[in-house]
């Protein structure tokens, strides 16, 4: 992509943020929407989700500060979203969002828009038997395939931390795995 | 299952799929829910313009008072000469009239401005050669 700080004035420039913006919607909403999928579990959700993470990307854009990187900010975003998403849906259902993944997990069997093994339910399962921290630095890694740097950047967490809580996560999947 | 180690397996991914041609109308119900410009409103209630009318009111205002004071007093001065004009020449009322309706304070004040020296009268009258037949005529 061009330099970032061309393109973030583009964005603000109010005649050639239009196109600019879309340009930014091609370019992150797959990337944002596996993001997001992999916390919200099902496609309505995700879809939401994401309409809502890029109107707050478009309202906040002239207080990006530029002190992290475009992309950083648009999955931190994603990811508050996504997270206040499932929290909320826990709480209208009267549930804890880690009894609320356990069930959506359990729904993804009939889910039109999953096309999953055996293992691959096996290993969402696993995934929503951890603690919510460590469920998304497991996504972010093997799913989502992120460097530990762009994590952090991210997450704002360190990236010592970040690999202790991923090598936790895989430790307590494989158990689990082997378990069941 | 025994032995399993995420490394050594293959990929796992997600399984997650995505209703076809999702992303081809993503961007356009983005773009309809972004917030709109509000659309400008030219009121005739403009702070700035109401400004200007303020400001033009007011000079108006204040060059017109010197041309509203002259015309005024231009028009006293008028009336008092029209006055003067008609007690002059046009009216009947006699000195005695007149004198009759001034207050004492008002007639001490002529006194006053007629009280000449009398040594002032005689030098008038010594300077003055032609008195004699004035007075004999």
């Amino acid at each position: 992509m061009q330099d970032e700080k061309e393109f973030i004035q583009e964005l603000l420039n109010p005649k050639t943020q239009n196109a600019a913006f879309q340009k930014l919607l091609l370019n992150y909403q797959r990337p944002l929407y596996s993001h997001i999928r992999n916390i919200v579990l099902n496609h309505d959700d995700a879809d939401d989700v994401l309409q809502n993470t890029f109107i707050k990307v478009f309202q906040y854009l002239k207080d990006f500060k530029g002190e992290s990187k475009l992309f950083s900010w648009m999955y931190r975003i994603a990811t508050n979203e996504a997270i206040t998403f499932i929290n909320q849906k826990a709480k209208k259902n009267g549930t804890t969002s880690e009894a609320l993944q356990t069930k959506l997990v359990d729904n993804l069997k009939a889910d039109v828009y999953f096309d999953g093994s055996e293992i691959q339910i096996k290993l969402q399962k696993a995934i929503a038997s951890l603690p919510q921290k460590q469920q998304l630095v497991f996504k972010m890694k093997y799913y989502e395939e992120i460097k530990y740097e762009h994590m952090s950047e991210i997450l704002g967490t360190s990236v010592g931390a970040l690999k202790a809580s991923y090598h936790h996560a895989v430790k307590k999947i494989e158990e689990f795995v082997k378990g069941n | 299952m025994k032995d399993f180690k995420l490394d050594n397996e293959p990929k796992i991914t997600s399984g997650f799929t995505i209703p076809e041609g999702y992303f081809d109308t993503f961007q356009e119900k983005v773009l309809l829910r972004l917030p709109k410009e509000e659309p400008k409103v030219i009121s005739i209630f403009n702070r700035k313009k109401n400004w200007y009318f303020a400001t033009a009111a007011i000079l108006m205002i204040m060059l017109s008072i010197p041309l509203f004071n002259n015309y005024s007093t231009q028009k006293e001065e008028v009336d008092t000469q029209i006055l003067e004009n008609y007690i002059a020449y046009q009216s009947t009322i006699s000195q005695d009239e007149i004198v009759d309706l001034l207050e004492q304070e008002d007639i001490d004040k002529m006194k006053m401005e007629l009280n000449v020296d009398d040594r002032e009268i005689e030098e008038a009258l010594k300077s003055n050669s032609n008195l004699e037949e004035y007075i004999i005529n």
